[in-house]
């Protein structure tokens, strides 16, 4: 026996210890008519609907349960309570076929020594609806009339719904009927105990679904909230790096005018070509100056990119290129030897000194009777 | 159990109702988050154009500082004069001497916003600039001190004797001829 009291009467109310009553008998007033008025003082419930099913939730059309309890049960509103008549709503819509379910519970005896009879609801489900609901009192299974009775009974049902297969559930006690298929505590599996006061109400229904929405707004909210603080965030970032006072002065900003600044840095680090042109001068100068009895006719010294220079020189098969770095025409006093060979050891020597290489130019030679007047070109090593 | 007692059961609406304000929570947190992104980049980018232009800070004043503004020289006599050959100990015959050429410079296929401007003496071949100086040793060294500004350039030196004064006896002052002497100006 589970831990609740099964209360028929309100005699049944008092005493004990439980604080779970399964409540039938007496302290419940159930009818499918709207219009069927229960004991004076009855306090209504929640209508039960009295078939399941997706389509007979559609229909508009649903048998309702109005179900009513007696008032002393507000008296009590710690005590946690089941409706029988719930239990059995909840098995029958469960079955297909048509069913007649035997349900109650015993009563309290009205006289000491006496046993108490029975009030006995009937609920005839067909196809998961309930199409009737009575309740009827049997006396004491000791009492001669209860045979007679409960036969009666049977008899009723089965002329009024032949075709429905008649069951017999717990609180009763298996009366061993004819034709009756005892269930025992089988529909009664998954009572539910609520407050009183929250089952007629039926606040409590909305809290769950409630709370699962409010969940859910506020993840959205704050959801929203937070990516919009980051955004705001990130804005303020831009705003203090572009308010740099080095952007603002420089005006525009962009990878164009970058490249400009950075070609222009390229452009005065590289190395130009009259660098050179100083020490080139002053090195033919100097070693010319070391010829004794020398003219300069003419000495043009050009600003060769470094790129026209010879190699270092060490190869032997270097190649001057086109344009020399400098052209020299001096005019010496005439040697005894032939023209060319006073070149050689002229060029010999300037080279020597200047370290520029030197060369004579083709036919570059004139001589009168004193002077010769040489031509020569010359090249700078790398 | 299904429960006899409740007449409407809220749950399932109030769970899609919830699924779309979480789906939608969601859609507006991946667009903002989007958004924030693309700022940051283009956070990201300023900072580093910053950067960059901070790395040439240094060379941009010495842009201004190497090359003069055309604007401070409109005409031939000034800009003589900023070129100061004198400061150099060298000398040329200011009457005659004229503009060769006036082209814009270019690094690398870019025009950086340099001109340079080429002088030449009227008298004479048109591509050399005539100087002269007290002496050949003076001469050579502002030449040479010349060739050293970066706002100049010189593409070639010739030294002639002038064998005419040679042959009379007379000292004649040294004369050089500057093959391509330009002087770079800045455009703004």
């Amino acid at each position: 026996m589970s831990d609740y009291r099964v209360a028929a009467s309100c005699t049944a109310l008092e005493g004990g210890q439980e604080h779970k009553l399964l409540l039938g008998g007496q302290l419940v007033f159930a009818s499918l008519q709207a219009d069927c008025k229960p004991p004076t003082e009855f306090v209504a419930l929640r209508p039960r609907e009295a078939s399941s099913g997706l389509l007979a939730r559609l229909n508009k059309q649903r048998p309702k349960v109005y179900v009513y309890h007696h008032p002393k049960l507000l008296t009590m509103p710690k005590v946690r309570c089941a409706l029988l008549l719930d239990a059995y709503l909840a098995w029958g819509c469960k079955q297909k076929t048509c069913v007649a379910l035997i349900g109650g519970m015993a009563r309290l005896p009205r006289l000491a020594g006496e046993e108490g009879g029975f009030q006995v609801d009937v609920l005839v489900f067909e196809a998961g609806r309930l199409i009737a609901l009575y309740d009827q009192e049997l006396p004491a299974r000791s009492s001669p009339r209860f045979a007679m009775v409960a036969a009666a009974m049977l008899a009723r049902i089965r002329e009024r719904y032949p075709h429905a297969r008649i069951v017999q559930a717990a609180p009763l006690d298996d009366w061993q009927l004819a034709g009756v298929e005892y269930l025992g505590e089988q529909p009664l599996r998954g009572l539910s105990f609520r407050p009183i006061r929250n089952a007629a109400s039926g606040r409590h229904h909305f809290l769950l679904p409630a709370s699962i929405v409010v969940l859910g707004a506020l993840c959205n909210f704050t959801a929203i909230g937070l990516a919009f603080s980051q955004y705001r965030a990130a804005v303020a970032r831009y705003e203090l790096a572009a308010s740099d006072p080095l952007l603002i002065q420089h005006g525009k900003l962009d990878t164009k005018h970058l490249n400009l600044l950075a070609q222009r840095k390229d452009f005065m680090a590289s190395p130009r070509a009259q660098d050179g042109l100083p020490a080139n001068v002053q090195a033919i100068v100097q070693a010319i100056a070391l010829l004794p009895d020398v003219q300069i006719i003419e000495l043009k010294i050009f600003a060769n990119p470094a790129t026209h220079r010879l190699p270092p020189s060490g190869s032997a098969d270097s190649v001057p290129s086109a344009v020399p770095d400098l052209r020299l025409r001096l005019s010496l006093p005439k040697s005894s030897g032939p023209a060319l060979e006073q070149a050689h050891a002229v060029l010999a020597k300037l080279a020597a000194s200047s370290g520029i290489s030197l060369r004579l130019m083709p036919r570059g030679w004139q001589e009168d009777q004193k002077r010769r007047i040489f031509s020569i070109e010359g090249w700078q090593h790398a | 159990m299904r429960s006899a007692q409740s007449k409407f059961n809220l749950l399932p609406y109030a769970c899609i109702l919830a699924a779309m304000f979480l789906l939608h929570g969601l859609q507006a947190w991946r667009s903002l988050q989007n958004k924030v992104a693309a700022q940051n980049a283009a956070t990201q980018n300023d900072l580093q154009l910053k950067q960059q232009l901070s790395a040439l800070q240094a060379s941009r004043l010495q842009w201004t500082q190497r090359y003069p503004s055309q604007n401070s020289v409109p005409d031939l006599r000034t800009l003589l004069a900023m070129i100061n050959l004198a400061q150099h100990g060298i000398d040329t015959d200011s009457d005659n001497v004229v503009v060769a050429k006036l082209e814009p410079v270019k690094q690398g296929e870019l025009a950086i916003g340099l001109n340079k401007i080429c002088l030449a003496s009227a008298m004479g071949d048109g591509g050399n600039l005539s100087v002269r100086a007290a002496s050949y040793q003076t001469l050579l060294n502002g030449i040479t001190s010349l060739a050293q500004r970066p706002d100049v350039v010189i593409g070639y030196v010739s030294l002639q004797a002038d064998s005419q004064a040679d042959q009379e006896g007379k000292h004649a002052l040294p004369v050089a001829k500057l093959g391509d002497f330009c002087v770079y100006l800045r455009q703004e």
